[in-house]
């Protein structure tokens, strides 16, 4: 999709100025303004949603949160009856660890993508997580959930794992989204730098406007060949109002909110980030100093 | 934006001018002396002597170079297994005996030390003066003849009478003598001793024929002449020492060279070890005895071989001097005062650059371990106990291990890996490398972690990049912190440091891009192509 009009240049040196870099991000805004002592509020999914849904904010359906060995060992039949469902690691970070089961068949748990796990093989993946594998060797905790399934919008987006909208927020105000797609390379996690498509949302009303592969602008996806442009993410007004109730409950004025736009629900937050990426602005082609200058200055914007 | 909390540029400014106060105040008013921290040339010189014993008593003999007013010598160290060393001050030279009652096999003795000389170059008086009469006693051992020094031997008093004829004066005499001796008598590479007549017969002669030639004719003319032996200091190995002549004028001992043709001057790397005509090594018979030289040439900072004996108390060699007397060894110190560089390139190569390193301040803790090995051998090593190390951290991966445990485990195999390193480096291959061994363990050990996680949570290809960048990092911090020009201006002036406290504090409150973040936004900054907001 090209630009419609004709946009006034800019030389390359303002548009450089424009773009968020590492130092600056630090500097001014992970760890200029967000107190240190509320880190682990994001960093520990079970805290963070436990502030969140304290604030009538959606978040997925906890069925467990087990912290220990003899824990996961009896939680056979709460895991069958559930059939649908994921395991997390609390403190995992970027996706890594987590295990979406789809159904339950004959004393087996199958995956997402076809692969089936024994009891054993389950209980040891828990066991992975309890040890630290996936938070740098210290403790953790498994959060068992319902799984959540894609908005059928999104049904042709959604075949190779669940797509996320993330949303950058400064002071409450929405300042840049995006929404991440996962293909085969991404191995079915919404990872942008291991190869998921980034989709770049007009805040002003949810419209996809641009895709990007690994750095690179595409139209189509490269697995399923499913359009990536051009349509408007279902309920995004909601994707909106509960991005801002999530920053709102979270005291950490600089933010990235990931939000699962689920099916029969309305949107619902999985998670929040303290050290949001900055490929966003790969995604959508602009930097994000204007608009967190604008958000900054915004006389709604929360103190 | 939020108002920085305290203002971090105005300290840089004052702490980067006190830095230049202090340092301006040495130089303008105290009177430091700039040259005193210029570097200078020294030598590692090892001698390393080999024998097999045959179950007899053995006696090995040789001389160590004295401290004069020309060079200087220090960090002596000896290492003589199964034997004992008995120093000895005979005449002007320093020698020293290793002896055993009874020995069988081979053995090896090994003397090292560090060295540095200046060039000295003499004039000769001027107008040119008549050759004294001897004065009586002191010096008559270096006018007379000797049997290898043949001053008596008609054949001398020819070749004296042909090139120099009376009336003699010094220099005259001397250049004449020098002339034949440098010009006339043909140079070969003759390992044995020559005497004087023989290398005037021949017409041929090695140093010590040329300078027994040398000193024959000179003593003949009444100018009083002596041999000195030592070694010629050029980085490598070699088997070969020198000679060279010494003559009395007014009260001085002159130095001449007829080999190498140094007329009244003596080169900085010329190693005086003896006076006399001595031989270098004296050693029990049958003992299948043979020696090598091995030279290594280095830079060192004046402060470091003066140790600050008798310096000012605001010099910082004083402050050196007082860390020596508790023990602490010049070479930490150092290291101590280079590391904060190493840390500001680090934070450069990072935050300025935009390299991923493994680690905050590994590499130029990695760079500081480096300097025993020297900077190819140590990364080679490192990379060799990383790649070895970081196999066995993925096995030990596969037996779901507690994380303590396992950092345990891999510390042993660190160490297990670098011991086998040494050995076989000692056994085969580059000595440098066996200095590998003097690796911190635990730096080894947490960039192998490093490695191991980058390989799990974001593959070999990654971690392999990130390992090529800290390798880079790691040169530049060695490069910096090794450099003797620095090294020289940070021990003389250590307050220098707050400057870099400056460029710390200014690198801290940087918030341009990253150089490869230029590359990662790059497209952001021309035309956007595949759609915008405003379409």
């Amino acid at each position: 999709m090209l630009s419609g009009r004709r946009r006034p240049w800019i030389s390359p040196w303002r548009r450089a100025r424009r773009v968020l870099g590492i130092n600056a991000r630090n500097l001014l805004y992970v760890h200029g303004l967000n107190p240190r002592r509320h880190f682990p509020l994001a960093d520990d999914k079970i805290r963070t949603k436990r502030l969140l849904s304290a604030a009538g904010v959606p978040v997925p359906e906890t069925l467990a949160v087990l912290t220990n060995l003899a824990q996961v060992g009896s939680a056979r039949p709460l895991l069958e009856a559930a059939a649908e469902f994921a395991i997390k690691p609390a403190r995992g970070r970027q996706g890594s660890g987590i295990l979406v089961i789809t159904t339950v068949e004959g004393g087996r748990f199958v995956r997402a993508g076809g692969e089936s796990y024994s009891w054993d093989d389950l209980r040891r993946a828990m066991g992975d997580i309890l040890f630290g594998v996936y938070s740098f060797g210290r403790h953790d905790r498994v959060m068992v959930e319902r799984r959540i399934k894609g908005h059928e919008m999104i049904g042709a987006l959604s075949e190779l794992g669940l797509p996320d909208v993330r949303v950058i927020l400064l002071r409450g105000e929405p300042v840049m989204a995006m929404m991440r797609v996962p293909t085969v390379a991404s191995g079915g996690r919404a990872n942008l730098h291991q190869g998921a498509l980034g989709i770049a949302v007009r805040l002003r009303d949810g419209l996809a406007f641009r895709c990007v592969l690994k750095g690179s602008p595409v139209t189509a996806h490269p697995d399923t060949g499913a359009p990536v442009t051009g349509f408007r993410l279902p309920y995004w007004d909601e994707v909106i109002d509960v991005a801002r109730r999530a920053a709102a409950a979270v005291p950490l004025p600089y933010l990235g909110v990931d939000i699962i736009l689920a099916h029969g629900s309305g949107p619902i937050i999985m998670e929040v980030n303290v050290r949001p990426g900055l490929e966003i602005q790969n995604v959508n082609g602009r930097g994000l100093r204007r608009g967190l200058e604008r958000a900054w200055e915004m006389p709604g914007s929360r103190p | 934006m939020p108002p920085p909390r305290l203002a971090a540029l105005p300290t840089a400014i004052i702490l980067g001018l006190a830095a230049s106060g202090v340092v301006g105040y040495k130089v303008l008013f105290a009177g430091y002396a700039l040259e005193s921290i210029v570097p200078v040339v020294a030598y590692d010189v090892r001698t390393v002597l080999t024998f097999e014993g045959h179950d007899d008593s053995v006696r090995v003999r040789t001389f160590l170079p004295r401290v004069d007013a020309r060079q200087t010598v220090r960090q002596e160290s000896f290492s003589a297994p199964e034997m004992s060393g008995v120093e000895e001050i005979e005449g002007e030279n320093r020698l020293i005996t290793w002896s055993a009652p009874a020995l069988t096999g081979p053995h090896t003795i090994t003397a090292s030390y560090r060295v540095s000389a200046r060039a000295l170059r003499y004039v000769l008086p001027e107008p040119d003066p008549p050759i004294p009469a001897p004065p009586p006693g002191l010096v008559e051992e270096n006018l007379s003849s000797t049997e290898t020094i043949q001053a008596d031997h008609p054949e001398i008093g020819e070749l004296l009478e042909r090139i120099a004829p009376a009336p003699r004066t010094i220099g005259r005499t001397l250049r004449a003598i020098f002339d034949f001796t440098h010009d006339q008598v043909e140079s070969i590479p003759f390992k044995g001793t020559t005497d004087a007549l023989t290398a005037l017969r021949l017409s041929e002669g090695s140093c010590n024929g040329k300078s027994r030639l040398f000193a024959a004719l000179a003593r003949r003319a009444g100018i009083p002449a002596k041999l000195v032996g030592g070694l010629i200091l050029a980085p490598g190995s070699k088997r070969i020492s020198h000679q060279w002549v010494e003559v009395r004028v007014n009260g001085l001992w002159i130095p001449f060279c007829p080999l190498n043709g140094h007329f009244a001057e003596i080169p900085a790397r010329y190693m005086r070890l003896y006076t006399g005509d001595e031989v270098l090594f004296t050693h029990s018979a049958n003992i299948n005895f043979d020696y090598l030289f091995n030279i290594r040439r280095r830079l060192a900072s004046r402060e470091t071989l003066d140790e600050g004996a008798g310096a000012p108390p605001w010099a910082s060699t004083r402050l050196w001097a007082l860390f020596g007397r508790i023990g602490i060894p010049i070479d930490l110190l150092r290291i101590l005062i280079m590391l904060p560089l190493g840390g500001t390139v680090t934070v450069i190569f990072r935050n300025v650059v935009g390299l991923r390193v493994f680690g905050t301040f590994l590499p130029a803790l990695i760079a500081v371990a480096c300097r025993g090995t020297g900077l190819g051998w140590g990364l080679l090593g490192f990379a060799l106990v990383l790649t070895l190390v970081g196999l066995v951290r993925l096995v030990l991966d596969r037996m779901n291990l507690l994380h303590t445990p396992k950092l345990a485990m891999m510390l042993t195999v660190v160490i297990l890996v670098m011991i086998g390193l040494s050995a076989a480096a000692v056994s085969y291959g580059p000595a440098d490398l066996a200095y590998i061994s003097l690796f911190p363990i635990a730096v080894t050990t947490l960039t192998t972690e490093r490695f191991a996680i980058t390989v799990q949570e974001e593959g070999w290809r990654e971690a392999i990049a990130v390992s090529a960048q800290t390798i880079l990092v790691v040169s530049a911090c060695y490069l910096v912190m090794e450099s003797v020009a620095l090294q020289s201006v940070f021990l003389a002036f250590p307050e220098l440091l707050l400057m870099v406290l400056a460029v710390d504090l200014w690198l801290g409150r940087w918030m341009g891009l990253r150089l490869t973040e230029y590359r990662r936004f790059g497209k952001l900054f021309t035309r956007i192509t595949g759609g915008t907001a405003d379409a």
